[in-house]
C-alpha cells in the first residue's frame, strides 16, 4: 500500500514538473528570422521580374492548388480541378496539385512550398485560413491565395470568398418558378453557415416567387452517401415535393436520381449538371471557380496579387447558369431580373443563423 | 532478447548469432522494400518514376529541420496511443478505443484551455493535462467495467465507444463550443497560455513529444518495476491463477483500462495544445489505429512502441514529402501506406519462423 | 405532420428502411460469418467499396449487371483473399489488419477508377438492376408494396438469411465454424481443419461484402463514386454484435439499423432538431446495450480476435 502510494505521489509529481519545465520553456513560435528583403508579389512589378530568373514570356511559375478533398467530387473541388487545368489550357503554366490536405498538414505544407520558393500557393477552402495567416509571414516570396476567405493579410495572403448564398437564391427562383404543389426540398450537407445561408437563400428566393411556397430543409451529413441523398429526396418527393435542390457535391447524384424515379423536377448545382438526368435537371447554377484561378494565375504574371479579402457574385462572374433547351422564358427573365438585383446589391443575405 | 545459444562447439554458431542481431533490421527493410516495389507498378503506371518518388518518402524527410521535425510532431500522440494499446495489452486487455479516448482527453484539453488559457502557462498546461488525463481514463474505464461487471468484450466496446467519441466532438464543435465568429464547425482557439512550447524553433515540434517519451518511460517502471505492475501482468498472463493469489480480477481490468485510455488521452492534449490550438472534427485522423500498429511492431514494450512511432511519423511525412513532391496522388500513397504497414507486421510475424529456419538449418550441418 | 401515421407515409418509411438495411445486411451477414469462425472483421468496409467500384466495371465491359453483380462477388473474396492471407496465415492482430484493408481499398478503388475512365465531371453510368416484382406476392396490399417490389438483390439479402441459419444450424458445415470459433482446439482436436474453416469464412464474409457494395452502386444507383459506401461497413460490424451473431438476429439488427435511418431523415424534414449526431451514435450506442447483456444473453464466439495456434 505503501509503495503504491509513493508511486502516484510520484506521478502526480512528475505531471507537475513536466507542466512547470513547459511554463517556463520559452514562448511559441519565435519570429522567423528576417527573410532577405524580396518585394511582396503585390505591386512592384519591376522588382517582380526580378526577383524570378528572366525567362521567355512561357515563365516557370511554380503554382501549386491545395485541395481538401478529391478532385472527382462533382463539386468543390472539381471545379477547382478545372480551374487548373483552365491555367494550363490558356495560360500555358503547368499547376501541381495535392488533394486530400488534412487539417494537422495544413501549416506543415504551407511551410513546404514557402521554403521551396512557390510563387502562388492556392488554398481551396476557408479551413486553410489560419494556417495561412500563420505561414504566411515567413515566406514573404510566397503569395498564398485562399479561396472562400473574405479575409486578407499583408503581405501575402488574400483572399476570395464566394457568396454561394447567391447561387442558393437563383436556384430558389428557378425552383419557385416550376412548381406545382408549391412544396420543393432542398438538401444539403452539414449545417454550416455557408450551406445554411444558401439553403436559406433558396427558400428566400421561392418564397419571394409565392409566399405560399413550402421549402423542407434537412442535411445528409456527407459529402459522398448518395444513398442516403437518394432516399432523402425519396422522401421529401413522397411528402409532395416536386423540386429538389440539392448542394452536397456527390450526394446531389442521389437526389437527382431520386428526382428521375419519382417523375420531379430538379436544379443542378456548382457542377453543370443537366446531362445527368436530362427532362429531370431543369437547369444548373454552375460555379464559374476555373475562372477564379484563371485571373488569380493572370494577376500573378501581371504582378497585381493583392493580400487583402474578396467577396464575389454574380456581380463578378464567378457564378453562371447552364441552361437546358426547354427552359421557359419566362422563368430565364425572372432569373436575369433576381441577378439584376443581386448584383446590384438590393438583396440581403438572407441566412438566418443559429 | 534473443536467446544465446551454447553451442560451444564449432564456430558456426558465431555467425548465427550476428544473424537474428541482423534478422531484426534486415527483416523490416526486406518488407518495405517489397512494399515499395509493389507500389512502383502503379507508379509507372501513372508516369512516374519510382526512384524519384521514394528518394522523397525516405529522404523527403530531412530536406531541412522544418521536415525532420514534422518526424517527431507526428509520431508524439501515436506514441501515447501505442502505450495504450501496450499497457492493456500487457495486462491482458485489448484496448483498441485509443482514439475514442484520445477525442475525450482533446475534449477536456479544449474545454480546460477555453476556461483557464488566461491563467499562467504552468498552471493552464497542468490542468489541461490533467483534464485529458482523467477524461481518457474515464473512457477507457467505462469498457473496463462493462467487461468486468457483464464480460462484455473490451474489443467491441471500446471500437463502438471510438465512434460515440467521433460524433460527440462532432456535436460539440456544431453547437455549444463552436467558434464566435461562427463560420465554420470548429472552436475559438484556446487561451494563448495554454498553448505547448516548442522545443526546436521555427518548427512545429512542441514539448508534446518528450511528454511523450517521459510517459513511456513512466509505463515501464510502473509496469516492471513496481509490484503494482506487476499485479497487473501477472492478471494478464494468467488470470485465474492470480485471482487464486487474491487479486480482484475486475479492479484489475477496470484500473488497466483506466490507465490505458489515461495515456490515450494525453494524446488528445498533446494535438490540441501543441498543433491545433482548438477542437475539430476530425483531427489527427487514423492516430490510434497507428497506436496499435507501432505497439505491435514494438513488440509491446515501451521503448519499442517508441521507435516505431517514429519511424511511422517518418512514413507519414515522408509520403507527403512524396506527393507534394513528385505529385503522387492520395490514393497511391494511401496503397503504400497499407502495403508497408501490413507486409512490416507480417515480416515481424514470420521472423521467428525464419530463425527456427536456420537454427534447424545449422543443427543440421553439424 | 398531420400525414406522419397513414398509410403511405408508413409504407414509404419501410420501403425505405429495406433499402437502407440491405447493404448491411450483405456485410453482416458476411461478418457474422467471419466472425463465428473467430475472425473479427473490420474490413468490411474495404470489402464493400472494392465490391461497388468492381460491379460498376463488370457492368461497364459487358453490358450485363448480372456479370458485373458477379465480379463485384470476386473483388471481395479477393480483398477477403488478403485479409485471410495475413489474420489467418500470418496471424497478424486483426483489428489493424481490417484497418489496413480500409485504407488499401480506399487507395485501389479511386486509383483504378481513375486509371480507366479519367476524371470527368459527370461519373461514368451503367446498366444496373432495375426493381422487379414478384407477381401475386407484389399484389398484397401494403407488405407487397414494401417488400416484393426491390431489386433481385434484395431477395438474395433475405434468403440468404434462412439460407445462413440452415447452414450454421443443420449442416456440419456450420458445426465446424461454430466449433473453430468456440474452442479452436478442441475442434483440432476432432480433426476440423482450423484454418482452412477460417479463410473460407472470411471468404464468405469478402464475397456478402463485395455484392452488398454492388448493391448500392448497381442495385441503387448505375455509378461509382468514391467512397459511397461512407461508413455502411462500420455499422455492419455493430450489427453482427447487435444481432449477436446469429443470421436472425443480424437480420433485426440491419432493419431496425434501417429504420432509424429512414425515420432520421423525416424526423429532420419534420423539423425536430435532435442533434444529428446523437442519431448517428445510435447504432453503436445500442450495440454496446446489447453487449452488456442487460437485454438478453450475449455469446460471442469465445475464439473471436485471437489467432490460432496449433
Amino acid at each position: 500500500m505503501f509503495k503504491r502510494r509513493s508511486i502516484i505521489a510520484l506521478l502526480i509529481i512528475s505531471v507537475l514538473i513536466l507542466a512547470s519545465l513547459s511554463g517556463c520553456g520559452s514562448q511559441p513560435k519565435e519570429e522567423a528570422p528576417a527573410a532577405p528583403a524580396a518585394p511582396a508579389a503585390s505591386g512592384d512589378e519591376g522588382n517582380k521580374e526580378a526577383a524570378q530568373t528572366p525567362e521567355d514570356s512561357g515563365k516557370d511559375y511554380k503554382i501549386v492548388l491545395l485541395l481538401p478533398g478529391p478532385i472527382n467530387d462533382q463539386g468543390w473541388n472539381a471545379t477547382a480541378y478545372e480551374g487548373l487545368q483552365m491555367v494550363e489550357k490558356d495560360l500555358g503554366i503547368k499547376m501541381e496539385y495535392i488533394e486530400s490536405v488534412q487539417q494537422a498538414d495544413f501549416e506543415a505544407v504551407f511551410t513546404d512550398y514557402g521554403s521551396r520558393g512557390y510563387d502562388l500557393v492556392f488554398a481551396h477552402g476557408t479551413q486553410f485560413y489560419d494556417a495561412a495567416v500563420n505561414v504566411g509571414p515567413q515566406f514573404p516570396d510566397t503569395f498564398y491565395m485562399v479561396i472562400n476567405s473574405e479575409e486578407g493579410q499583408e503581405p501575402n495572403v488574400g483572399g476570395i470568398g464566394v457568396r454561394e448564398w447567391e447561387g442558393g437564391y437563383i436556384a430558389g427562383i428557378i425552383a419557385g418558378m416550376n412548381t406545382d404543389t408549391k412544396k420543393m426540398g432542398a438538401i444539403g450537407s452539414f449545417p454550416f453557415p455557408v450551406i445554411a445561408g444558401t439553403l436559406d437563400a433558396f427558400e428566400a428566393a421561392a418564397q419571394r416567387i409565392d409566399p405560399e411556397i413550402q421549402v423542407t430543409k434537412t442535411y445528409v451529413n456527407s459529402w459522398e452517401d448518395i444513398q442516403k441523398g437518394k432516399e432523402t429526396a425519396l422522401a421529401m418527393a413522397e411528402a409532395g415535393s416536386d423540386v429538389i435542390f440539392c448542394s452536397a457535391n456527390e450526394v446531389g447524384l442521389g437526389s437527382i436520381e431520386a428526382s428521375k424515379t419519382k417523375g420531379v423536377k430538379a436544379v443542378g448545382y456548382i457542377s453543370p449538371q443537366n446531362e445527368v438526368a436530362p427532362g429531370t435537371v431543369l437547369s444548373s447554377v454552375i460555379y464559374n471557380t476555373p475562372g477564379l484561378f484563371k485571373g488569380t494565375v493572370q494577376q500573378l504574371i501581371d504582378g497585381e496579387l493583392k493580400p487583402v479579402g474578396a467577396s464575389l457574385g454574380w456581380a463578378d462572374g464567378v457564378l453562371d447558369m447552364q441552361w437546358t433547351d426547354d427552359i421557359g422564358q419566362d422563368v430565364k427573365d425572372a432569373v436575369y431580373e433576381a441577378i439584376d438585383e443581386l448584383k446590384a446589391g438590393k438583396i440581403e443575405n438572407p441566412y438566418k443563423g443559429e | 532478447m534473443v536467446k544465446k545459444i551454447d553451442l560451444s562447439k564449432d564456430k558456426s554458431h558465431k555467425n548465427s548469432f550476428d544473424i537474428f542481431q541482423l534478422l531484426k533490421i534486415i527483416v523490416p527493410i526486406i518488407a518495405v522494400f517489397l512494399a515499395l516495389l509493389l507500389g512502383s507498378i502503379l507508379l509507372l503506371f501513372i508516369d512516374v518514376n519510382p526512384l524519384e518518388a521514394y528518394k522523397y518518402l525516405i529522404f523527403g524527410n530531412f530536406t531541412n529541420k522544418y521536415n525532420t521535425a514534422e518526424i517527431f510532431v507526428k509520431s508524439t500522440p501515436i506514441i501515447l496511443t501505442g502505450l495504450a494499446f501496450t499497457f492493456a495489452f500487457r495486462t491482458g486487455l485489448f484496448n483498441i478505443g485509443g482514439e475514442g479516448q484520445m477525442f475525450a482527453g482533446a475534449m477536456a484539453a479544449v474545454f480546460v484551455g477555453l476556461k483557464t488559457g488566461h491563467l499562467s502557462p504552468f498552471l493552464t498546461i497542468s490542468l489541461s493535462l490533467l483534464g485529458a488525463i482523467i477524461a481518457g481514463a474515464i473512457w477507457g474505464l467505462i469498457p473496463g467495467f462493462l467487461k468486468g461487471i457483464f464480460g462484455s468484450s473490451e474489443i467491441i466496446v471500446t471500437i463502438m465507444f471510438n465512434y460515440v467519441a467521433l460524433y460527440l466532438i462532432s456535436y460539440l464543435v456544431d453547437k455549444p463550443l463552436r467558434e464566435s465568429i461562427g463560420f465554420y464547425p470548429q472552436t475559438d482557439l484556446i487561451g494563448k497560455n495554454a498553448y505547448l512550447p516548442y522545443v526546436v524553433p521555427n518548427t512545429r515540434l512542441h514539448i508534446g513529444f518528450v511528454i511523450a517519451v517521459v510517459f513511456s518511460i513512466l509505463v515501464y517502471i510502473i509496469l516492471w518495476k513496481t509490484p503494482f505492475g506487476y499485479r497487473l501482468r501477472a492478471v494478464g498472463y494468467n488470470p485465474d491463477g492470480a485471482e487464486y493469489s487474491g487479486m480482484s480480477i475486475k479492479k484489475s481490468i477496470i484500473i488497466s483500462m483506466a490507465i490505458s485510455g489515461a495515456l490515450a488521452g494525453v494524446a488528445g492534449f498533446t494535438e490540441i495544445n501543441g498543433i491545433h490550438h482548438r477542437l475539430l472534427d476530425n483531427f489527427s485522423k487514423n492516430v490510434g489505429f497507428d497506436g496499435i500498429a507501432a505497439a505491435l511492431l514494438g513488440s509491446a514494450n515501451p521503448a519499442g512502441v517508441v521507435v516505431s512511432s517514429i519511424l511511422l511519423g517518418m512514413l507519414q511525412t515522408g509520403s507527403n514529402s512524396m506527393q507534394r513532391g513528385v505529385g503522387v496522388p492520395a490514393n497511391i500513397v494511401s496503397i503504400i501506406q497499407a502495403m508497408i504497414i501490413i507486409l512490416v507486421l507480417a515480416g515481424n510475424m514470420l521472423r521467428p519462423k525464419i530463425e527456427l529456419y536456420i537454427r534447424r538449418k545449422e543443427k543440421v550441418i553439424e | 405532420m398531420k400525414d406522419i401515421f397513414n398509410i403511405t407515409f408508413l409504407i414509404a418509411l419501410l420501403s425505405a428502411s429495406i433499402r437502407l438495411s440491405v447493404p448491411i445486411l450483405f456485410a453482416a451477414l458476411g461478418g457474422m460469418y467471419s466472425e463465428r469462425s473467430g475472425v473479427v472483421n473490420i474490413g468490411l468496409e474495404g470489402m464493400m467499396l472494392v465490391g461497388a467500384f468492381a460491379g460498376v466495371v463488370g457492368s461497364y465491359f459487358t453490358g450485363s449487371y448480372w456479370i458485373g453483380a458477379m465480379v463485384a462477388v470476386l473483388s471481395g473474396m479477393l480483398m477477403a483473399a488478403l485479409f485471410a492471407l495475413i489474420t489467418v496465415k500470418i496471424k497478424i492482430n486483426q483489428i489493424v489488419s481490417g484497418v489496413a484493408i480500409n485504407l488499401l481499398a480506399v487507395g485501389v478503388t479511386s486509383f483504378f477508377y481513375r486509371a480507366l475512365f479519367g476524371i470527368t465531371t459527370v461519373p461514368i453510368t451503367v446498366n444496373a438492376f432495375s426493381p422487379v416484382s414478384i407477381p401475386i406476392l407484389s399484389d398484397i396490399p401494403i407488405i407487397g408494396e414494401i417488400l416484393f417490389k426491390q431489386t433481385v438483390l434484395v431477395y438474395i439479402a433475405f434468403l440468404l438469411v434462412p439460407i445462413s441459419h440452415y447452414i450454421f444450424y443443420k449442416t456440419s458445415l456450420g458445426l465446424s465454424i461454430r466449433t473453430v470459433g468456440e474452442h479452436p482446439m478442441a475442434a483440432d482436436t476432432v480433426g476440423i481443419p482450423v484454418s482452412k474453416v477460417r479463410i473460407v469464412c472470411v471468404l464468405i464474409s469478402g464475397a456478402l461484402a463485395g455484392l452488398g457494395g454492388s448493391f448500392l452502386s448497381l442495385g441503387q444507383f448505375n455509378m461509382f463514386v468514391d467512397n459511397m459506401v461512407s461508413g455502411r461497413g462500420f455499422i455492419a460490424v455493430a450489427a453482427v454484435i447487435f444481432g449477436k451473431w446469429s443470421p436472425t438476429g443480424v437480420l433485426m439488427a440491419s432493419l431496425i439499423f434501417g429504420v432509424a435511418d429512414a425515420l432520421q431523415i423525416r424526423i429532420q424534414m419534420a423539423g425536430v432538431s435532435i442533434p444529428y449526431q446523437f442519431l448517428l451514435m445510435f447504432p453503436y450506442l445500442l450495440t454496446v446495450v446489447a453487449v452488456t447483456g442487460i437485454v438478453g444473453r450475449t455469446t460471442s464466439p469465445k475464439a473471436l480476435g485471437n489467432p490460432y495456434e496449433k
